[in-house]
C-alpha cells in the first residue's frame, strides 16, 4: 500500500481524497485503514503542496542570524513554508531552499515577492 | 490440549497450552486490571495495565499479549507494578480531556473504575488539555474524542465482529486519534452499519448514544465476547 501511495503522491504531489478512495477500491481494503496509514507517515502530504516550495532552516548558525527574523518575515507576507535543522550552508547563514535552490536569507530577495 | 503448569503469586495454577497469561491469572480467581484488552478481540497491549513480573524476564510483560509456558513464575502486584498501574492511569487522564462529572458514562466508565482500583486520587503529570472535536454528524451516535484513549477497541470490533472497519487510528504522536473513513464525519462514511457495537465496547464516554445525558450511558462491553461465542459455538445468551 505505501508503494501505491508514493505513486498517487508523484503523480499529483499530495494524496487527493478520490485517489485514496480509488485505492482502498482497487486493493479492497477499507477507507480508514489507507486513511491510517498515510496520515502516520510524515513524507505524506493530504493536501495540495503550495505552488512553491521554502524549506527554512532552523540549524544553529542560521538561529544566530535571523532565521526567526526571516520565518516572521515569510509568515507575514503569507508564505506556507516549511522547516529543517542544519543544511550544511552555515557560511551563508541564515539560509532557505527554495523549488530546490538554495537562497540566502533576505526575504526581499524571494521571487515571488 | 496441552496442560502446562504456572506459579502465580505463588499458588499453583494449570493453564491451557494455548492461554494467555491474562487468561491464566483470571482463571485462577485473581485480577488485573485493564483497559483495551476485552474478551472477544484481539488482544493489542496496548494500554500497558495488565503488566506482569515473570522471573527470568528481563522486562515487564503485558499479560494478554504474553504467552504461557510451563514452570513460569508470575507475579500480579508488585510494588513497582503499582507504582507504574498508577502512573498509567495518571497518564490516560493527563493527555485526554475527562471531566467525570460531565460525562455520560460517569459511574459505567472503564477509565474510572481502574482510577479507583489502582487508588489513583491525583496526577503527577500536568494535564495536556488538548484541543479536540466532538463528532455528532451521525445519527444514532456521537463520539467525543475528548474522552477517547486510544484503546482501539471499536477499531476491533467494527472489523472483528462487525467486518466494516469503519474505524481506524490516523496520525501520530499527540495528534494521534480515531478516525471514520477517510478521516470523515462519522455520519459521512457509508460503510457504517448504525450496529451499535464500538459503543457498547467503548470503555468510556467517548464513543455514546445521543440520547444518553450525564451518567445516563450504558455500555455492553461483554456483547463482543457472547457474538463470538453465538458465532463459534453455536451457543446464544439471549434466551
Amino acid at each position: 500500500m505505501i508503494e501505491r501511495l508514493h505513486s498517487v503522491q508523484l503523480l499529483h504531489g499530495y494524496l487527493p481524497r478520490q485517489e485514496l478512495q480509488q485505492l482502498a477500491i482497487s486493493m479492497a481494503r477499507p477507507l480508514s485503514e489507507v486513511m491510517g496509514v498515510a496520515s502516520f507517515y510524515h513524507l505524506f502530504r493530504l493536501d495540495p503542496p503550495p505552488p512553491h516550495r521554502c524549506v527554512v532552516c532552523r540549524g544553529t548558525a542560521c538561529f544566530v542570524r535571523g532565521a526567526e527574523r526571516l520565518e516572521a518575515a515569510l509568515r507575514q507576507r503569507g508564505v506556507a513554508f516549511e522547516t529543517t535543522s542544519c543544511m550544511g550552508a552555515c557560511g551563508q547563514a541564515p539560509v532557505l531552499v527554495v523549488d530546490g535552490a538554495l537562497a540566502m536569507g533576505q526575504p526581499e530577495a524571494l521571487p515571488w515577492a | 490440549m496441552t496442560t502446562l503448569q504456572l506459579q502465580i503469586n505463588g499458588r499453583a495454577v494449570s493453564a491451557a497450552g494455548d492461554a494467555t497469561v491474562l487468561e491464566a491469572i483470571r482463571s485462577a480467581g485473581l485480577q488485573v486490571p485493564t483497559l483495551c484488552h476485552l474478551d472477544g478481540l484481539t488482544p493489542v497491549g496496548a494500554c500497558r495495565l495488565c503488566l506482569v513480573v515473570i522471573e527470568g524476564h528481563p522486562k515487564l510483560e503485558p499479560a494478554c499479549v504474553t504467552a504461557v509456558a510451563d514452570g513460569m513464575v508470575v507475579h500480579t502486584h508488585t510494588p513497582e507494578l503499582d507504582t507504574y498501574r498508577r502512573m498509567a492511569v495518571e497518564l490516560f487522564f493527563a493527555e485526554g480531556n475527562h471531566v467525570c462529572a460531565v460525562c455520560v458514562a460517569n459511574g459505567a466508565c472503564e477509565l474510572q473504575a481502574v482510577a479507583v482500583e489502582v487508588g489513583m486520587d491525583h496526577s503527577r503529570f500536568p494535564y495536556q488539555y488538548p484541543r479536540r472535536q466532538v463528532d455528532a454528524s451521525h445519527p444514532l451516535f456521537s463520539l467525543d474524542h475528548h474522552r477517547c484513549i486510544l484503546c482501539t477497541r471499536c477499531v476491533r470490533v467494527c472489523d472483528e465482529i462487525e467486518a466494516v472497519h469503519v474505524w481506524d487510528v490516523g496520525y501520530r504522536g499527540s495528534s494521534c486519534s480515531i478516525i471514520a473513513g477517510l478521516d470523515q464525519p462519522w455520519g459521512e462514511v457509508a460503510a457504517c452499519t448504525n450496529c451499535g457495537k464500538c459503543v457498547d465496547v467503548c470503555p468510556t464516554g467517548a464513543l455514546f448514544r445521543k440520547e444518553d445525558g450525564s451518567g445516563e450511558k450504558q455500555p455492553h462491553p461483554e456483547r463482543a465476547h457472547q457474538l463470538v461465542e453465538a458465532r463459534t459455538e453455536h451457543h446464544w445468551h439471549n434466551q
